[in-house]
């Protein structure tokens, strides 16, 4: 997965920068899904520079998202979703930060908006991998089955989509 | 609402510096004090009297009365 040009980098790779004095540090937490059943590890988080704050959260996988096969052959819910297969290796995968709630008190990622199943159905990647636009879009396309948004990669305003904020994001669930 | 801002580091080396400036400074103070002293001068001894614990008997003796006598035996 090659990137024409790097926009999201991870925070361990910007030696002068950290994470803001207000707000937590969380990697190393759990991520829950809608189950609140555990689907991996916060392992690092991407950034935008521009904007100067954190936009996924790189999560590594465990075995049960996985295991989870899905069937490739089988008839597609949105035809853009179910055209691949997640090879050995790729055990990493993106949320956008407006998708998940902080528990402090616990240090758990609560994604409380995707399941298990569409975890193990979306697009993964290998860590070290440099992520690209496109795959931006799949990710986001998968976790949006109900409605989801399409080819809308657009460099001025991508980021500024509900999935990247939790307030408009929940707003828009309820 | 799950947000995280990103900020730079503060850097470090300004800290560094100011420790650096005081420890050569205090440095400089303490060699400055040590070269007041002149290593040639002898130094004041003072010293305490020990008890005296010996028995003092004092005669009085009279300057005017006392007489020398020779003893001319041991020459002859």
């Amino acid at each position: 997965m090659k990137n024409e040009e790097k926009h999201l980098y991870n925070l361990d790779e910007l030696s002068d920068y950290k994470v803001a004095s207000d707000d937590p540090d969380i990697r190393g937490w759990d991520v829950r899904d809608s189950d609140n059943k555990v689907i991996g590890k916060v392992e690092n988080l991407l950034v935008n520079k521009n904007i100067k704050r954190v936009v996924y959260l790189d999560v590594h996988v465990d075995n049960t998202i996985i295991d989870a096969k899905h069937d490739p052959y089988g008839k597609p819910h949105h035809i853009d979703i179910r055209e691949f297969v997640n090879k050995d290796g790729e055990n990493h995968v993106i949320v956008p930060i407006g998708m998940v709630n902080l528990n402090k008190e616990n240090k758990i990622v609560h994604a409380s908006g995707i399941d298990h199943r569409t975890f193990a159905e979306t697009k993964r990647y290998q860590h070290g991998t440099s992520l690209n636009k496109e795959y931006e879009t799949a990710v986001l396309n998968s976790y949006n089955r109900q409605n989801p948004p399409g080819n809308v990669y657009d460099d001025e305003t991508f980021y500024e989509r509900d999935e990247f904020n939790r307030d408009r994001y929940s707003k828009r669930r309820l | 609402m799950a947000e995280i801002k990103i900020e730079k580091k503060k850097p470090i080396w300004p800290w560094i510096l100011l420790i650096l400036i005081i420890l050569i400074g205090v440095y400089i103070f303490w060699q400055n004090y040590d070269t007041m002293n002149d290593p040639n001068d002898t130094e004041m001894v003072t010293d305490t009297i020990e008890e005296i614990n010996e028995d003092y008997n004092e005669v009085p003796v009279d300057v005017d009365t006392i007489t020398m006598e020779i003893d001319t035996t041991a020459i002859q």
